[in-house]
């Protein structure tokens, strides 16, 4: 179906042009997320940190560029080369850190083992399902307990022995007389005191 | 930091976004919206290099994301997209200025005509008469059945020709 006049002469009309500093912001924006610029930003500042702390840890020297000179924009005191990340590295406080760090993996890749050990699964994938000796005496000492739980009759496992209940309320210690009474037989030992 | 995504996003800019604009005026009829639109898409494009990987109709595929990211922005903002459909709240124009009153004049009311339609039919009207898709195309650009697509185009057609044929008559 070919277009007639009106649809032609509609067709012709030519749009309203682009903004011309829409390509600036556009892609401006655009890059700027391609360069996950908010990431690197993090970086670079942590970088910057670990840069200063080389500083501190060595003294900083004038920075000297291909020419010999410093930058003309940067003053003496800014015109410093940066202590190296092995210097950072090396200090006694990263040192520490890393150690605890390997520390706290083993003790969690140690807690993670046993864990399946308990389980019933061997730490090592393939190798049988059979549980080692440590999970049988675990499992072995958990059944006791349960067994011991249910059982209504048995004192439980390491509770202590119970005191019979006393149903009769004649044989119920004086501590345990009822509030009133308690007052009747106070009043009654006073009058005899004063009697 | 990724030089290559830069010369394309640049040379997808200067190949695409005029079409994407005018196509988002036409859905949009707001300049800050379309702005919006084409600012999220090219993020979309530096965030994903690759989301043009393997594509032969490049443009076709930007305008479809055009259309999608249209239909996301008028399901966010429903009210202002209602109100806008009651009035003719054109705030930039659809058309290129031009100078002959007479031309100026139909070129209004081919405008008006379009404000008054129904964002379907204008988006179909648009990749029709300016963008020259066959309906195929358009179907597949806007998801919409074959069938739809024409009958969209006839409609907004009919009354695109209702609306304009005496000023239309005149000028001839």
């Amino acid at each position: 179906m070919k277009p007639d006049d009106f649809e032609q002469k509609v067709g012709r009309i030519p749009r309203a042009p682009i903004p011309g500093d829409w390509k600036q912001d556009i892609l401006r924006v655009a890059r700027e997320e391609a360069a996950g610029r908010t990431a690197w930003f993090g970086v670079r500042w942590l970088g910057t940190a670990l840069e200063g702390a080389g500083c501190r840890r060595r003294p900083c020297q004038p920075r000297v560029e291909s020419g010999g000179k410093p930058p003309q924009s940067m003053t003496e005191s800014q015109a410093i080369v940066h202590g190296s990340w092995l210097d950072v590295l090396s200090a006694p406080w990263v040192l520490l850190a890393a150690g605890w760090m390997v520390i706290a993996l083993l003790q969690w890749g140690l807690a993670g083992f046993e864990k399946r050990e308990a389980s019933g699964r061997s730490g090592m994938a393939g190798v049988g399902s059979r549980p080692s000796v440590l999970a049988a005496v675990r499992l072995h000492r958990a059944e006791l307990l349960t067994l011991s739980s249910n059982d209504e009759s048995a004192p439980a496992f390491g509770a202590p022995a119970q005191a019979p209940t006393l149903t009769n309320p004649s044989e119920r210690p004086r501590s345990e007389a009822l509030p009133g009474r308690n007052g009747m037989n106070a009043a009654l030992g006073a009058r005899r005191m004063w009697s | 930091m990724f030089p290559g995504v830069e010369i394309d996003l640049e040379r997808l800019y200067d190949e695409h976004a005029q079409a994407l604009h005018a196509f988002g005026l036409s859905l949009t009829r707001s300049t800050a919206d379309t702005k919006d639109l084409l600012q999220d898409m090219f993020v979309k494009l530096a965030r994903n290099p690759g989301l043009l990987a393997g594509i032969r109709d490049q443009r076709g595929f930007l305008l479809r994301l055009m259309h999608h990211a249209a239909i996301d922005l008028f399901r966010r903002g429903a009210v202002r997209a209602a109100a806008l459909d009651g009035a003719a709240a054109q705030d930039s124009p659809m058309f290129a200025a031009v100078a002959d009153p007479d031309e100026r004049a139909f070129r209004d009311s081919v405008e008006s005509a379009m404000i008054e339609l129904p964002a379907e039919q204008r988006a179909v009207l648009h990749l029709k008469l300016w963008e020259g898709r066959t309906f195929d195309a358009i179907a597949e650009l806007l998801g919409i059945p074959l069938n739809t697509a024409a009958s969209r185009y006839r409609y907004g057609l009919d009354k695109l020709r209702s609306r304009l044929r005496p000023l239309y008559d005149e000028l001839r």
